[in-house]
């Protein structure tokens, strides 16, 4: 005879498996949403070259490298506290003692170029950080990422102005002769004072900005999501020049000899004259888009792109050189090492940073590969 | 192929924003209302197999208990069944399926249009199909004390998802599912663990994406309300155990159980 409370049991083993499932996925959620280090990438990597080397801020952690990729210090060192609770994404700014890095915390950071340890921080911040942080004048320059443009003491980073802009300041702010120029997402391109954060002129460029402006001889180029190239005088906000591109311009432009590069999210390269805004030429360089300046070294214009390729055009005519791929996403801005030297840093984390040799050979990597996978 | 869904989603819902004085959660529920609309008739149908279906449990079971161990006599008979009472096998999950992708285009659209982050940003260029609406992009993520693109920092958007999570569930959960038996353990578990865990997501998502989680519930409650499926009493902690009236239309859980 079998009991009826075995028989009961039976018919309901899978239910209770089934309910057993539904809690490990309860828990898994769980431990997913509030105790995993915050890993999961929301942005790219900000990289900036100092006189013998990178800094590059990246996931959870600022890394100091060395000309020939070897990390020489991170911040939060393993095993801080702080090491897996924020995110850095934006590019940093380094002086000769400091390196100040901007957090998904809404912190902002000052370390110690020589060896990763923190000398302030502030909290003054209403959003994330993904501006990359300026320095001029003994201030700290930060981009807020849902609205404003605050200074900070260089020395104590203690906030000396904001000023508030309708939406998120993404864009590196620029200075030039005692003037802050804060692109920001609500459209509009802003001068400042250095000193007290006075409003000195705005202009509605008509699309959001994310890039940087461009400055030469009392011009400012900048791109914006409503597909344009806008040139802008320095001095008063005026429009002088627009051109239209075939979509988004999140890039910086790059302007040297007369000529501005930059790129397009469907992967266009435009070159244009200063001062008329007549293409020089234009051409289709990758299969996905451009979000990095285009970087100009003799004759050659470098252009990473989302295709996980780095392209090398001549630069007098938008003529192919050579193409390498890099195994991930290039978002990130291509750095210039010792001259000779372009390193690019992707979204893969097993080729954080490819260092290619103008010729476009790879020189080494980070992480670093055994030289067998490095010559494929 | 998923941007042929993607991108006109995008588009549409940039759009409402336009004309609803650029206010990101009014069009977030415009779009999850008009998005709903065009799936109600795909509902509908699939309510209605579901409950044909359900109609027929009695015979099928009949028909296992006589065609025990002959299964190919069995399918042939459950077919002969099925043909006889004009229902289609798939018919239930015919419109699930087509409604799927559209939900997960829904939430992809949403997601995108906050663009929390850079990437995020980054991957909205090329999506927008009329040109003009570029320059309505970032929307604007200020929405009384939060922004939109980061999680809640007072928690009440995460409370609201889980109560109305948590009512939606017991207010579709159908009276046969707590008469005590193996569904209704799993349809408790369920009941239990989903609000919770959307409670979860909602303290790490961004705010827009809680605004369309409790939208959304408030909307299926709504809708399942019009087509008489929803239990009121199923809410009231005394009714718990008791068998509710089933709404009109609905079969008696009674009724349904196999004449022995």
């Amino acid at each position: 005879m079998i009991s009826p409370f075995v028989g009961r049991q039976n018919a309901h083993q899978p239910v209770a498996f089934l309910r057993r499932g539904l809690w490990l996925i309860l828990a898994l959620v769980l431990l997913a949403a509030g105790c995993g280090p915050a890993s999961v990438a929301g942005s790219w990597a900000g990289v900036t070259a100092g006189d013998d080397g990178l800094i590059v801020a990246y996931l959870d952690r600022v890394t100091r490298f060395n000309s020939s990729g070897v990390a020489r210090w991170e911040f939060p060192a393993p095993g801080d506290a702080l090491r897996g609770h924020t995110q850095f994404y934006a590019t940093p700014a380094v002086t000769e003692d400091v390196v100040y890095a901007g957090g998904y915390d809404h912190k902002v950071y000052a370390i110690n170029r020589d060896n990763g340890q923190m000398l302030w921080v502030n909290e003054d911040a209403t959003s994330r950080i993904i501006a990359g942080l300026t320095v001029a004048s003994g201030k700290v320059l930060v981009g807020i990422g849902d609205h404003g443009v605050m200074a900070l003491n260089q020395r104590t980073g203690q906030k000396e102005w904001f000023f508030d802009t309708g939406q998120g300041v993404w864009a590196t702010p620029l200075v030039v002769d005692d003037v802050v120029y804060v692109a920001s997402l609500d459209k509009h391109l802003y001068a400042l004072t250095l000193a007290t954060g006075q409003e000195l002129w705005r202009q509605d460029l008509g699309g959001a900005i994310a890039g940087s402006p461009a400055y030469a001889d009392g011009v400012l180029y900048v791109g914006t999501f409503m597909r344009t190239i806008v040139a802008v005088n320095a001095a008063d906000g005026a429009i002088l020049n627009t051109f239209q591109a075939e979509n988004w311009v999140w890039d910086t432009p790059t302007v040297t000899d007369g000529v501005l590069y930059a790129g397009d999210m469907s992967g266009n390269v435009y070159a244009l004259e200063t001062g008329t805004f007549t293409p020089v030429w234009q051409r289709k360089v990758a299969r996905e888009g451009i979000r990095t300046s285009p970087l100009a070294v003799g004759d050659l214009l470098l252009i990473g792109s989302r295709d996980d390729t780095l392209y090398a055009v001549n630069r007098a005519s938008g003529t192919p050189v050579w193409q390498q791929p890099v195994g991930g996403d290039i978002l990130s801005n291509l750095i210039l090492l010792n001259d000779d030297l372009v390193v690019v840093s992707t979204m893969s984390q097993d080729r954080q940073l490819v260092a290619f040799d103008l010729e476009g050979k790879v020189v080494w990597t980070y992480p670093p590969v055994a030289a067998s996978q490095q010559s494929q | 192929m998923w941007d042929l869904i993607l991108n006109p989603f995008i588009t549409v819902l940039v759009f409402l924003y336009q004309l609803l004085g650029q206010n990101t959660v009014l069009a977030i529920v415009a779009f999850t209302i008009l998005i709903r609309l065009l799936t109600h008739p795909l509902t509908v149908q699939q309510q209605r197999s579901l409950k044909a279906q359900q109609e027929l449990q009695p015979k099928l079971k009949k028909l296992q208990e006589k065609y025990k161990g002959d299964r190919e006599k069995l399918a042939q008979a459950q077919m002969e069944l099925y043909r006889e009472a004009g229902i289609n096998p798939a018919g239930g999950c015919l419109p699930l399926l087509i409604q799927f992708p559209i939900l997960i285009g829904l939430y992809q659209a949403i997601i995108q249009v906050l663009g929390a982050t850079p990437l995020q940003l980054l991957d909205l260029s090329g999506r927008i199909l009329v040109p003009q609406l570029n320059q309505l992009i970032p929307l604007s993520n200020q929405f009384l004390w939060m922004n939109l693109a980061e999680p809640d920092p007072f928690y009440v958007l995460p409370v609201l998802v889980l109560i109305t999570t948590w009512a939606q569930q017991r207010l579709l959960t159908p009276p046969a599912a707590d008469d005590g038996g193996q569904a209704a353990a799993m349809t408790r578990s369920m009941n239990t663990v989903m609000p919770i865990m959307f409670f979860f997501f909602s303290l790490s998502f961004a705010s827009g994406l809680s605004v369309y989680f409790v939208v959304s519930n408030l909307i299926g409650i709504v809708q399942y309300a019009m087509m008489g499926k929803a239990n009121l009493g199923n809410l009231l902690p005394f009714k718990r155990g008791q068998n509710a009236n089933p709404p009109a239309g609905e079969p008696s859980p009674r009724k349904s159980t196999p004449a022995k």
